[in-house]
């Protein structure tokens, strides 16, 4: 041992009276600023100050304070989150534990700051399980249900078909009705003011039922009574009113110890045999759909969006959407993944080997991963579809455009012109040099004809001028692909997700193009050549450019005008 | 809230003033005073040739009823009322037994006694500083009552200004020391002192546009309540002063009324608090409108201060915030950062850091 830990706590004028009981662990009274000395036991660890010492109250000599951070054996939880330095001097690492002790005993911070992080403290319960939830709160109390794996409660839902489906759906199995036992769902009608419990210190049954009493109202405590049943296993859903105004969703597991005489209760509010039961504070993970959407971002409306184009770069910004709460897509493709441009499709390999077109295949994974999702397709090309009337662009709110082929594109976007719905065209450009992305018919100027000059020069575009397509071909015509790798029609997925979200939420101005810039390295050892506005820094790329907008453009200023007129 | 109760407690030792019992050296002055008056009460009305009427003498003011502070400007005021055995119906003059008097104590001290409205005061000094003055404001009684009236008035004021002024002092020693008992008496004389030191910083020395300390006094009996706290450290209750003397700010703020200065053609806040023994008069009545309006502004500012002070976490922090208002006697602890000389701790992105168990709201 190099640290002599006696003389080390001697040195600090906040400490007085240290008692040694052995060269690791010390007795001493804490001084602190508020004028309130406290006797501290500390253990060291021989790897101190890597390792942080253990500080507990002095249980016999001063009571355990029944404060946030103190566990009832009087250990004072000092360093409450993870990822701090502190400085490796002994000196300076026991000031800042004894920084940290004293603000854990003299913070007396407000309640409302503990109900903010209930979740957090909650989830330092020990012992404590964790369940599901995909039962959509609503403010009546109602019996609902919980599947219960050997009696362990997994998972609560509504007591429809429909819960249980979608549960089924989320778990892949059939959810057997066997395996469903009767729960109940209490929302407090009161704003819980108490403590928030946390650490070793659980609720006991006299308070859960205080607090049911003191927050529920004459009428949920009558329902309550119904819910009076002869069981093993008693199971609760409980949504609390915080002082912050928001809710929390907690859970009960009340297990049978004392086996006495048969009748039907409720432990939650009958009070003579609350001391039969073993009370596990249950931690909810909420899977339903309010919950999913504003955890993802804040999609809430039902957004019907057309995607056309389900390659790499569509593949992956569906999945990017879906992941913030849109719901429902129409996918539009004509090709089958094949295996040779599988690899930087979001489907991968194995399913290439089923020779089924993307839009089926993106079904599928899509609706199995997000169960609540409703996925349409249509096999064929986009054009002829909206040619021969199978599909209607304006039944959609939201149109995504991402087959990377200009001519379509161009096309396409004459269509939507006509239509004024929002639209965003993507693609990404050969061999990583960048992708794009741009909004159009969010304002009247500016649209994908603009981007195009009169020498038929895109001007986004990173690559140079070239009369050479930038198409490799490996084993002639038939494979050619257009080299550029997963992590680049990734890279302009997430580029126009961006786009798609922030046009959700009201925050695009305009019709903006907006770009990313990878190396060019590969692409020029090819023998091309970059573009000019491949030059521009990466950070101008990304912000909203509005300078490809041709005032003269014939489509936007044209068709537009004339689509306000047929409105 | 932070715990500053101790640094309350200690400021309170501070700023108090100790009792006649524990001050020996302002009880002999006193007590001269008083033997002073006996005797030449007894001479001046044996010169006169008329009988010598018996005297009383009443402890009035802060040191009467315990509630006095070290003074900012080192003068200590000791009030000491002299009752006459003799009727106002038989001095038309009310003055003339306050010229007695300071005829009495001319040569008592190097500056010579001063008639004022309410009183005699005699100046005691040191090095031509006053160290303390006495006001002795006079009684007398009547034939056809039991009360007692005040001589009121200046030597050579218009008759008009010169007058018989009923009063109570016992009462109203009476009504103060009588208002609470045990520690929340304590308290109650504690948040009174802290009042009135909040007065002597950030109020101007002299004139009416400080708010009289009778008034606050008065006030602090009806509106100050004893206040305690759950300290959940020593798992019990402990009298909360910083609480408190919010409460009883907050309760004065509410005492004030909006009126319309036509001649200034504002609205003003003012006060009217009235005595609560005779003669039932506004105890702030010789402040202005303006003067009343600005004491409320000050209250708004200080009460805004405790609310900060009650909300900040650490002790330093908390003291911090009332020591303008208190002065340098309100201890201030050390801030973390100077005992807890932390050289260099940071916050690091960890991935463990990012560890969520997710908002369920």
């Amino acid at each position: 041992m190099n640290i002599d830990f006696k003389k080390l706590l001697s040195e600090k004028e906040y400490i007085e009276c240290i008692n040694t009981i052995n060269p690791y662990q010390f007795e001493f009274l804490f001084n602190m600023r508020n004028g309130y000395s406290i006797p501290l036991e500390i253990i060291f660890s021989p790897l101190f100050p890597t390792q942080l010492p253990f500080i507990s109250i002095n249980k016999g000599q001063h009571s355990i304070p029944k404060i946030p951070h103190v566990m009832s054996n009087g250990l004072v939880c000092f360093l409450e989150r993870e990822g701090v330095i502190w400085n490796n001097v002994p000196e300076s690492t026991l000031d800042f534990v004894f920084e940290r002790v004293e603000r854990v005993l003299i913070a007396d911070s407000p309640k409302i700051e503990y109900h903010r992080e209930f979740s957090y403290y909650f989830g330092s319960l020990d012992p404590l399980e964790h369940v599901f939830s995909v039962f959509t709160p609503e403010d009546e109390p109602m019996e609902i249900s919980i599947l219960t794996i050997k009696h362990k409660p997994f998972a609560f839902l509504n007591n429809n078909n429909q819960s249980k489906l979608f549960l089924g759906k989320l778990l892949k199995t059939n959810i057997n009705t066997h395996n469903l036992n009767k729960a109940f769902y209490v929302p407090l009608d009161i704003t819980y003011t108490g403590d928030v419990p946390q650490l070793d210190r659980f609720w006991s049954s006299e308070e859960i039922l205080r607090m049911i009493k003191e927050h529920t109202t004459s009428d949920t405590q009558d329902k309550l009574k119904e819910f009076r049943a002869n069981k093993k296993n008693y199971y609760y859903l409980i949504r609390i009113p915080l002082l912050t105004g928001d809710y929390v969703i907690i859970g009960l597991w009340y297990k049978k110890v004392v086996h006495g005489p048969s009748e039907k209760i409720n432990p939650l509010i009958d009070e003579t045999i609350a001391n039969a039961f073993d009370i596990t504070p249950l931690f909810v993970f909420r899977d339903d759909e309010a919950t999913l959407i504003e955890r993802a971002s804040g999609v809430k409306k039902d957004l019907n969006t057309l995607l056309i184009g389900c390659g790499s770069v569509g593949s992956d910004l569906l999945f990017l959407l879906a992941r913030s709460g849109i719901k429902q897509f129409t996918l539009v493709d004509k090709d089958k993944l094949r295996i040779e441009n599988s690899f930087r499709h979001f489907l991968g390999l194995d399913k290439s080997i089923e020779n089924k077109y993307k839009v089926e295949l993106l079904k599928n994974e899509v609706e199995s991963r997000y169960p609540n999702s409703n996925i349409h397709t249509l096999e064929g090309d986009a054009l002829v579809a909206i040619e021969n009337g199978e599909l209607n662009l304006k039944d959609y709110d939201l149109i995504i455009v991402a087959i990377g082929d200009p001519n379509t594109e161009r096309k396409l976007n004459e269509f939507i012109l006509k239509t004024l719905k929002p639209a965003i065209f993507t693609w990404v450009e050969a061999y990583g040099v960048g992708g794009h992305a741009l909004m159009v018919n969010n304002g009247d100027k500016g649209c994908y004809e603009c981007l195009i000059d009169d020498e038929l020069s895109m001007f986004p575009s990173f690559a140079g001028k070239s009369d050479v397509p930038f198409i490799k071909n490996m084993n002639g015509c038939t494979t050619s692909f257009t080299p550029y790798g997963s992590i680049d029609s990734m890279e302009t997925a997430i580029l126009a997700s961006r786009i798609v979200l922030r046009y959700l939420k009201n925050e695009i101005i305009g019709n903006p193009l907006i770009s990313w810039k990878g190396s060019a390295k590969a692409f020029e050892e090819s023998g091309y050549q970059t573009s000019e506005r491949y030059g521009q820094p990466l950070d101008m790329l990304m912000q909203d450019n509005y300078e490809y907008i041709n005032l003269s453009c014939k489509m936007c200023s044209l068709q537009h005008k004339e689509a306000l007129r047929n409105d | 809230m932070a715990d500053i109760q101790k640094q309350f407690e200690e400021f309170h030792d501070a700023i108090k003033l100790k009792r006649f019992k524990e001050n020996k050296d302002l009880r002999e002055k006193r007590d001269i005073i008083k033997d002073k008056i006996k005797s030449g009460i007894k001479t001046k009305f044996e010169e006169m040739e008329k009988d010598v009427p018996s005297l009383e003498f009443i402890d009035q003011g802060s040191y009467a009823v315990d509630l006095g502070i070290v003074p900012e400007d080192k003068d200590y005021d000791i009030d000491e009322g002299v009752i006459f055995d003799l009727y106002k119906e038989d001095y038309t003059d009310n003055v003339e037994l306050k010229k007695i008097i300071k005829d009495i104590l001319a040569n008592h001290t190097s500056t010579p006694p001063k008639i004022k409205n309410p009183c005699v005061t005699i100046t005691y000094s040191l090095e031509d500083e006053p160290i303390y003055h006495v006001d002795l404001p006079v009684y007398i009684k009547s034939k056809f009552d039991n009360e007692l009236y005040l001589a009121w008035g200046k030597e050579f004021a218009a008759d008009d200004k010169k007058y018989w002024d009923l009063a109570d002092p016992q009462g109203l020693n009476d009504h103060i020391s009588n208002s609470f008992d045990g520690d929340d008496k304590k308290q109650f004389k504690r948040i009174v002192r802290y009042m009135k030191k909040w007065k002597d910083i950030c109020f101007s020395t002299s004139g009416s546009s400080r708010p009289p300390s009778v008034g606050i006094t008065i006030a602090a009996v009806d509106l100050f309540t004893p206040r305690q706290t759950y300290n959940s450290l020593s798992g019990t209750y402990k009298y909360d002063d910083l609480t408190a003397l919010k409460d009883f700010v907050n309760n004065s703020i509410n005492k004030f009324v909006l009126e319309w200065d036509s001649e200034r053609e504002e609205y003003l806040r003012t006060i009217n608090y009235n005595l609560p023994v005779k003669p039932y008069s506004n105890v702030f009545s010789k402040m202005t409108k303006v003067q009343m309006n600005s004491f409320y502004q000050k209250l708004v500012t200080f009460e805004d201060a405790l609310a900060e002070a009650q909300s900040k976490s650490d002790p330093h922090d908390a003291c911090t915030v009332l020591s303008p208002y208190l002065g340098d006697k309100f201890p201030i602890p050390e801030s973390a950062q100077a005992r807890y000389q932390k050289v260099a701790l940071s916050s690091a992105p960890s991935s463990n850091s990012a560890k969520d168990w997710g908002n369920e709201y």
